[in-house]
């Protein structure tokens, strides 16, 4: 039997029910780290990264807190009602949950591409103490395009889901108000419009509470999405959160970044320089 | 509704959903779904959520579980999908799985299940429905596999053929490797690699091809035997079957050609089989996760629902039922 300390459960969200696993740190809590997945397939395929990120963490005396957005995998609700805003609620509601399961310590928004534009929108407004971001896409319209990409290039190559159209083709249905089926999940247009105007908000330059973008490509400097703030790591490729044939692939310099990150907010007391 | 579940066994504690029956009568019969591949419970594009939502509102009590290393459950995984696709072939889950679905039956006092999934999730219910027949009501199988890895079958041949043909192989091999892959021209032709878009462009007798290719009379090399002999039982047993599979693609192909070079004069009137148009392996695309949960309802309901009884084992009549989904 293992001897971690894992508890999933639900949050009340409404009328919904909000997914959540806490993993409870294993040696004295340093932190804590909310951690704000990925959507849809990206989901799916960096399950297995993901709840070993949080093992790591919390082995490493860390309390880590993961959820599923409303309408995706294990919370309530339906996807077709979702958009960027009611995710970010959702993160919300997660943090007040970590906060009540781990006062005292540190807090840390962690977020994996989706989850990195929504961590960023609630760092900026709420007492939390650092911010981390992987691969964070730059903005909600970026990252819908980049999958509807996935959808139009996968569809003309299998000659699957139907007559083959073009990504503007079901940006103009969704505009008028069909559902678009993306990688099984059926996206609206509330969805859509929700994306549009979301942009990745890069914290100040005065932020004083630490915040860090890491590429996970491996990106020059001079591409960096926020020079001064950025670090880049070359992560395996296809990256885990794609399909992949490598289950456990090679991620420990990006565990230590990470966890090197999380730890030293300890330095700042918590709710300190936080913007209201 | 949802509740979760955790199901200490093997070593193993499991974390799983529960998806309580709608009010009105509870089915004596549950629903279990096990882990697609390396994905969590929830499966590609929630289609194991939204399939037990469905079947918990028709009162049929549902459980999806993560089985060990997978999802939310703690344990040990190898490092490629193809290792543990390997280990889901030799049946490496079945243990744990009957003793999750074991707990299931004793907690909730179901008198027995129906099981299935997607992919690795058929097969490990296959070989568990085949080792512990007794509580087991029938299963559901999308894109079953009943072929091995390719390392798998590499590894096989290799042994085979003895050491000497390691060397044999080398540079040559090498470079013709990809013109006289088999599986190569397998993915090419039922159009799941970067090659099968000349297909758009190049006039190509596809089928004509892929038919000449398979030899319908009997197993091919690289078939799962032992999960055949399992599907062969299955059958007999007249257990009630379903199996969706993507039209035309991998799966689609190599179960036709399974099922009727392991079946030759048999009849099997308990099995539906469901070939659904234009989507993919995971069932991501051309509507099939919605196609999919409307045809498992009804089949569910169909074979399990008023008046479900035990089925009794032996088959006579007519051939199973085939339909294609568009």
């Amino acid at each position: 039997m293992t001897a971690r300390d894992e508890s999933p459960g639900y949050i009340a969200q409404g009328e919904d029910s909000l997914y959540c696993v806490h993993h409870r740190a294993e040696q004295e809590r340093r932190a804590a780290v909310l951690l704000a997945g990925p959507l849809g397939l990206e989901r799916a395929h960096g399950y297995v990264v993901w709840v070993r990120w949080a093992r790591y963490l919390a082995s490493k005396g860390v309390e880590v807190l993961r959820l599923d957005y409303r309408g995706c995998g294990e919370s309530t609700g339906r996807f077709e009602d979702a958009t960027f805003p009611r995710w970010e609620e959702d993160l919300r509601t997660g943090l007040e949950h970590l906060r009540r399961l781990s006062p005292g310590v540190p807090v840390v928004v962690h977020g994996l591409r989706l989850g990195a534009l929504l961590a960023a929108r609630v760092f900026c407004t709420e007492p939390v103490e650092g911010l981390l971001m992987w691969e964070p896409p730059e903005s909600g319209r970026t990252h819908l395009m980049e999958v509807l990409r996935r959808k139009v290039a996968a569809d003309n190559l299998e000659g699957t889901g139907g007559e083959a159209r073009s990504r503007d083709d079901y940006v103009a249905a969704l505009e008028a108000g069909n559902r678009v089926e993306v990688e099984g999940q059926a996206w609206s247009r509330g969805l859509w419009r929700s994306a549009v105007g979301y942009d990745l908000a890069i914290p100040e330059r005065e932020e004083a509470r630490p915040w860090r973008v890491v590429h996970l490509d491996g990106r020059p400097v001079e591409r960096f999405l926020a020079p001064g703030r950025s670090h880049s790591v070359r992560a395996p490729r296809p990256f885990f959160w794609t399909t992949s044939n490598r289950l456990l692939p090679e991620l420990g310099p990006l565990y230590e970044d990470g966890l090197s990150f999380v730890t030293s907010t300890g330095a700042t007391a918590p709710g300190e320089g936080v913007r209201s | 509704m949802r509740e979760l579940i955790q199901l200490d066994v093997k070593g193993h504690r499991l974390w799983g959903t529960y998806h309580p029956p709608a009010s009105g009568p509870r089915r004596p019969v549950g629903v279990l779904f096990f882990n697609p591949g390396h994905v969590p419970r929830a499966g590609h594009g929630d289609l194991a959520v939204l399939a037990a939502d469905r079947l918990a509102a028709q009162g049929f009590p549902c459980f999806r579980v993560d089985l060990p290393g997978l999802g939310d459950s703690a344990g040990a995984l190898p490092d490629t999908t193809a290792e543990l696709y390997q280990r889901v072939c030799q049946g490496g889950f079945v243990e744990v799985a009957g003793a999750a679905r074991a707990e299931l039956l004793r907690r909730y006092g179901l008198e027995g299940m129906v099981m299935g999934g997607l992919c690795g999730a058929a097969t490990t219910a296959l070989l568990l429905a085949d080792q512990e027949p007794e509580r087991t009501r029938g299963l559901f199988m999308f894109e079953p596999e009943f072929y091995l890895s390719e390392q798998e079958a590499h590894a096989t041949r290799d042994e085979a053929e003895g050491q000497g043909s390691v060397s044999t192989r080398g540079r040559l091999g090498r470079v013709t490797s990809k013109l006289f892959s088999y599986w190569g021209w397998m993915r090419m032709l039922t159009r799941e690699n970067e090659y099968a878009r000349l297909f758009r462009f190049v006039p190509f007798p596809r089928q004509k091809v892929l038919d000449w290719l398979m030899d319908w009379g009997s197993l091919p090399a690289v078939a799962n035997v032992p999960l055949v002999r399992a599907w062969q039982r299955a059958v007999e047993r007249g257990m009630p079957l379903l199996v969706i599979t993507a039209e035309g693609k991998l799966r689609d192909v190599f179960f036709a050609r399974i099922h009727r070079a392991a079946l030759p004069d048999l009849s099997y009137p308990h099995l539906r089989r469901l070939r659904l148009a234009g989507t993919n392996h995971i069932f991501t695309t051309g509507g099939a996760i919605a196609a999919c949960v409307e045809q498992l309802s009804h089949w569910a309901t169909e074979h399990f629902g008023e008046g479900f009884s035990a089925l009794p084992l032996g088959t006579t009549g007519f051939q199973g039922q085939e339909r294609a989904v568009g």
